[in-house]
């Protein structure tokens, strides 16, 4: 028995140096006994160094006890109470995350998009429950996949099993801040016109996590126009009835791509169109986790077109373009 | 002399009986090695969960597919498995979601592209009074009915087309969401188990997933 553990060690051993050596990364594990496993997304596994895999677990290394970590997570045997009067507590749960959508990195963030999905691991895992924003797809198993709810707020996954204090990660649950426009090349102009138009890309911001999957959309808000636009006061900006579902992943710098908007000023035709004038209106910006979702409000974006002694320019967010009454025609 | 031949003697019945403890022990060992775990549920856990996919045959409901990636995610009992058995779990694994994603791909349309962002409104025409109304107008406030009816089959072909671009990107997000749940569970078993990258790959190719499929996949492996 203890030569057929020996062996067991030794090939243990062997294969832990091969991925140590085949690994170049580098990380930085607690060699120190966990007392309490505070909410964490990273397991703890004692011992030396060696490679992480997508949780940033620890591979290539052997347990306290000279023991080989778990074959899937890298998590150890709880660690055996020592001696004495004051007993240490049992060590905490191994509890691993990542995000489903793959960007922004990292994977195991705390920080949410509504509807953003999380897979989540416990080698001792037994039950699993959750508080707050967000629900699980099942509650017990070594593996559940926790799914943020629709609004902004707080939400705690917790594991708790037989031999290990729970452990628990809190995610803070954040909506769209808003909306990052950018303008595609081309200008729309119709010369002689106060007319002016351009295209825009848009990203549901922040950056830093994912919206993939939201479904978003403009509601309905009224013209105010003036000087050479004024045939347009009044008028209803009727938007698209059927949301857009993001698909994308998201850009670090950008958000996570929305929509192609169209933006233009129109024009009256045949009144004075080198008067100064103007069109505004402040645009409601929806957004809903799937197509049946609530909808939740969650930006006012402006969009203006000004012309002022020839000179044309819109904006909308971020995005704007000019040119002049004045200017050959031009499209997108 | 006679005492210590008697030590001799039983320290060879004692070496002896040692030794037949240590081979008795290591039969024992070997045996249970080839005894089925009954604790391991995982292959059973696997085929439940392709139930799911049994019941889209007749349901052709998105949720049936999502559960059935999700219960694969949750199939793995690993607090029962043995490391000698993760080569097999992990087929069977790959197997039933390359199983699901083929379902998935098949459903989906080849020429979408998800890149492609679409178009949150139409553009009405430019009305015969040389006025143009912006993108996104109402088309009641459109005077020319001619003008108007041709602004509303805009707004209809646009809608038509978001529709469907919707009910891709539902397909296109459930692959994503499986292709993310499977590489999670690959890479719990990328610790200590030797790769099997040949039969792994041979199980996606026989499942019938595309060359993009499959090597997005196989980067995971």
């Amino acid at each position: 028995m203890r030569f057929g553990m020996a062996l067991r060690r030794t090939i243990s051993f062997g294969l832990a140096l091969v991925f140590f050596t085949a690994c170049s990364t580098s990380h930085t594990t607690s060699s120190a006994v966990p007392q309490h496993r505070t909410p964490s997304l990273v397991n703890t596994v004692q011992g030396g160094g060696g490679c992480t895999d997508i949780f940033g677990c620890p591979i290539g290394q052997l347990c306290w006890d000279g023991s080989e970590p778990d074959a899937f997570d890298g998590s150890c045997p709880p660690v055996p109470p020592t001696g004495g009067t004051s007993q240490p507590p049992p060590p905490g749960c191994s509890i691993s995350a990542a995000t489903l959508a793959v960007t922004p990195l990292p994977r195991n963030r705390a920080t949410l998009g509504v509807g953003e999905q999380v897979g989540l691991v416990s080698a001792d895992g037994s039950t699993w429950s959750v508080s707050g924003n967000g629900t699980l797809d099942t509650t017990s198993g070594g593996s559940v996949v926790f799914t943020a709810a629709d609004t902004a707020g707080a939400a705690t996954v917790t594991v708790s099993a037989k031999g290990c204090l729970a452990a628990d990660v809190t995610y803070n649950i954040i909506a769209p801040s808003g909306l990052l426009y950018t303008a595609l090349n081309g200008i729309k102009h119709t010369q002689g016109l106060a007319d002016i138009g351009m295209r825009a890309s848009v990203y549901l911001q922040p950056d830093s996590v994912s919206f993939k999957g939201l479904a978003y959309l403009e509601l309905d808000a009224p013209v105010t126009a003036t000087g050479p636009y004024l045939c347009l006061n009044g008028s209803g900006h009727s938007p698209n009835p059927n949301a857009l579902v993001a698909t994308q992943d998201d850009i670090v710098g950008l958000g996570t791509p929305i929509a192609t908007d169209t933006v233009e000023s129109g024009s009256c035709g045949g009144v004075d169109q080198l008067g100064n004038g103007s069109i505004s209106l402040n645009i409601p910006q929806m957004y809903m986790v799937g197509l049946i979702g609530a909808q939740h409000q969650f930006s006012v974006v402006q969009h203006i077109a000004t012309a002022s002694t020839g000179a044309l320019n819109i904006t909308k967010g971020a995005a704007s373009r000019s040119t002049t009454v004045s200017s050959p025609p031009s499209a997108y | 002399m006679l005492h210590t031949t008697t030590k001799a003697h039983w320290l060879r019945v004692i070496c002896g009986a040692m030794t037949g403890v240590l081979l008795s022990a290591s039969l024992m060992v070997a045996a249970s090695a080839q005894t089925p775990n009954n604790d391991d549920q995982t292959e059973s856990r696997i085929a439940a969960a392709m139930a799911g996919l049994h019941r889209f045959q007749s349901s052709h409901s998105n949720d049936d597919l999502r559960a059935t990636a999700h219960a694969l995610f949750s199939a793995i009992d690993q607090r029962a498995l043995r490391l000698g058995d993760v080569p097999r779990h992990r087929r069977s694994v790959v197997a039933a979601y390359a199983q699901l994603l083929a379902q998935i791909d098949g459903l989906s349309d080849p020429t979408f592209d998800r890149s492609e962002l679409p178009m949150l409104c139409a553009t009405p025409p430019r009305e015969p009074n040389g006025g143009q109304l912006p993108a996104c107008a109402d088309p009641k406030d459109i005077s020319d009915s001619a003008t108007r009816a041709q602004y509303v089959a805009a707004i209809d072909a646009n809608s038509v087309k978001i529709q469907r671009r919707n009910a891709q990107a539902a397909l296109h997000l459930l692959g994503d969401e499986t292709t993310s749940l499977l590489e999670i569970v690959l890479r719990r078993f990328h610790i200590r188990v030797p790769s099997d990258t040949a039969a792994l790959d041979d199980i996606l190719r026989r499942a019938g997933l595309s060359e993009a499929r499959r090597s997005m996949i196989h980067s995971m492996f």
